[in-house]
């Protein structure tokens, strides 16, 4: 008889994906005010694929806990993940201080262990920082497998068969639980959250924390130097011969 | 006001909210779309109101699903 | 709501030879604060409310007064009546039903709503 599936989805509230995000005048990091937040696409796709599993496997799987670690505004993406299947969820609360993937995986760790879970499902990547690191050192922290980039998920009793997006293809690869999975885009195609199903998640559980309660100190191991935009490109140039072609690579010392 | 045309004005508010955009923009033209059929109380014509109120709440998710789904093929993967 | 059972509690303890059971609850509030908030009084509750329409675009820079009436004093319709309730219950994240909605027509009637709500927040 395999054991019961506990679920944990870690999401991270992020500057809209299909906006351009603009450099502080300090040069330092983005600008964050008057802009619309969301939740970070991967971590949409990984709620997505947790819901969708307890559905396939109702009697197997327990629980799915959202959790998110940020500022106190994150409790809307905590609402959105109830809204779209999650139970329960937890607010770590840092206040607007940046927090490092390190720093994530430590606090995740905890949560992991307080909430008994045995299967992670997180995003690849904010797309934010673009770290994809998160992943990788929970399960260097846990001790767990890991099945990062998963395209495709099954999962049967205690074993999850992940396929994951490589270079140069597809790998697959079977898991025994305990185990973290991050998502790629392709895994799945995320619901949109309808308005109903928005005011019926308010009354599911979000429970506020602040780092200490996991006995997590917050330290900065990183310091920012500078954010710039990456350098305008360059108009190209239309040559009329494969002959020019190669004269104009020779200019440009590509050849 | 009709239960059924409330609450879909609360949806495409909803989805305008979530759109990343102008929402007192979106919101405008979905106010004067409904106060245009203000005079429409019932039968067929509500009905066939409401059904276009829903095509467009669909189209409202779609956009916002291609965009924002885009956008990260676009960054990450083209 | 557990803060306030703590310091009931805590006072208790003072008083007579009360078991002290006080610390595990401590402990226990550092993991669960379901609203850090203080209590919603009226007072708080007006104040919300009127920075609420003064940030709402159709009523901005117009006066909001307790008896301001939406459709005579602050010129809204019906559907931006609808849109103004959905804006209070997601500021108290609650739920207000049709039928307690169509009620509400000015903004002492939503004050008063909300401060009948005991999950309000």
């Amino acid at each position: 008889m395999s054991s019961k599936i506990r679920i944990l989805v870690p999401v991270k509230r992020v500057i809209d994906a299909a906006l351009k995000p603009r450099i502080n005048k300090t040069n330092t990091g983005v600008e964050s005010k008057g802009v619309k937040f969301s939740m970070n696409p991967f971590c949409d796709i990984a709620v997505e694929e947790a819901v969708k599993i307890k559905e396939a496997h109702k009697e197997a799987v327990e629980s799915i806990h959202a959790v998110s670690i940020g500022p106190s505004k994150a409790q809307d993406i905590l609402r959105t993940a109830l809204a779209k299947g999650v139970d329960t969820s937890t607010l770590v609360d840092v206040g607007e201080q940046e927090i490092e993937p390190l720093q994530v995986s430590k606090l995740l760790k905890k949560v992991v262990e307080q909430k008994d879970s045995n299967l992670v499902i997180l995003g690849k990547q904010a797309i934010d920082d673009d770290s994809n690191q998160t992943g990788q050192m929970l399960a260097g922290l846990l001790g767990w497998p890991q099945a990062t980039n998963a395209s495709k998920v099954v999962v049967e009793g205690d074993f999850v068969t992940v396929t994951r997006e490589v270079d140069g293809g597809a790998e697959t690869i079977r898991a025994k639980l305990p185990l973290i999975i991050t998502t790629d885009l392709r895994l799945n195609e995320p619901k949109f959250v309808t308005l109903p199903k928005m005011m019926k998640a308010k009354k599911k559980p979000l429970e506020i924390v602040k780092p200490d309660a996991y006995g997590v100190t917050i330290e900065e191991r990183l310091e920012i130097l500078k954010v710039e935009e990456p350098p305008a490109r360059s108009a190209g140039v239309k040559v009329s011969s494969v002959d020019e072609l190669v004269s104009k690579l020779q200019e440009l010392k590509a050849l | 006001m009709n239960p059924k045309v409330r609450q879909l004005y609360k949806d495409l508010l909803w989805l305008a909210k979530n759109y990343p955009g102008d929402y007192p923009k979106i919101r405008d033209k979905l106010h004067d779309g409904f106060i245009r059929n203000a005079r429409v109380s019932s039968g067929e014509e509500l009905e066939k109101c409401l059904e276009h109120g829903e095509f467009i709440a669909k189209e409202l998710q779609s956009l916002y699903f291609l965009r924002t789904y885009r956008a990260v093929k676009r960054n990450y993967y083209d | 709501m557990l803060r306030l059972s703590c310091s009931r509690l805590l006072k208790g303890s003072r008083a007579s030879a009360f078991p002290l059971r006080v610390p595990s609850l401590v402990a226990q509030a550092q993991w669960r604060q379901y609203s850090a908030a203080p209590a919603l009084t009226k007072d708080i509750i007006q104040e919300r409310i009127v920075e609420l329409f003064e940030s709402y675009d159709k009523t901005a820079g117009k006066e909001i007064l307790p008896s301001s009436s939406f459709t005579r004093d602050l010129g809204l319709d019906s559907l931006d009546t609808v849109e103004v309730v959905m804006e209070i219950e997601n500021e108290f994240s609650i739920i207000i039903p049709d039928h307690e909605a169509d009620e509400i027509k000015t903004v002492q009637q939503a004050i008063d709503f909300i401060a009948s709500q005991d999950d309000a927040c």
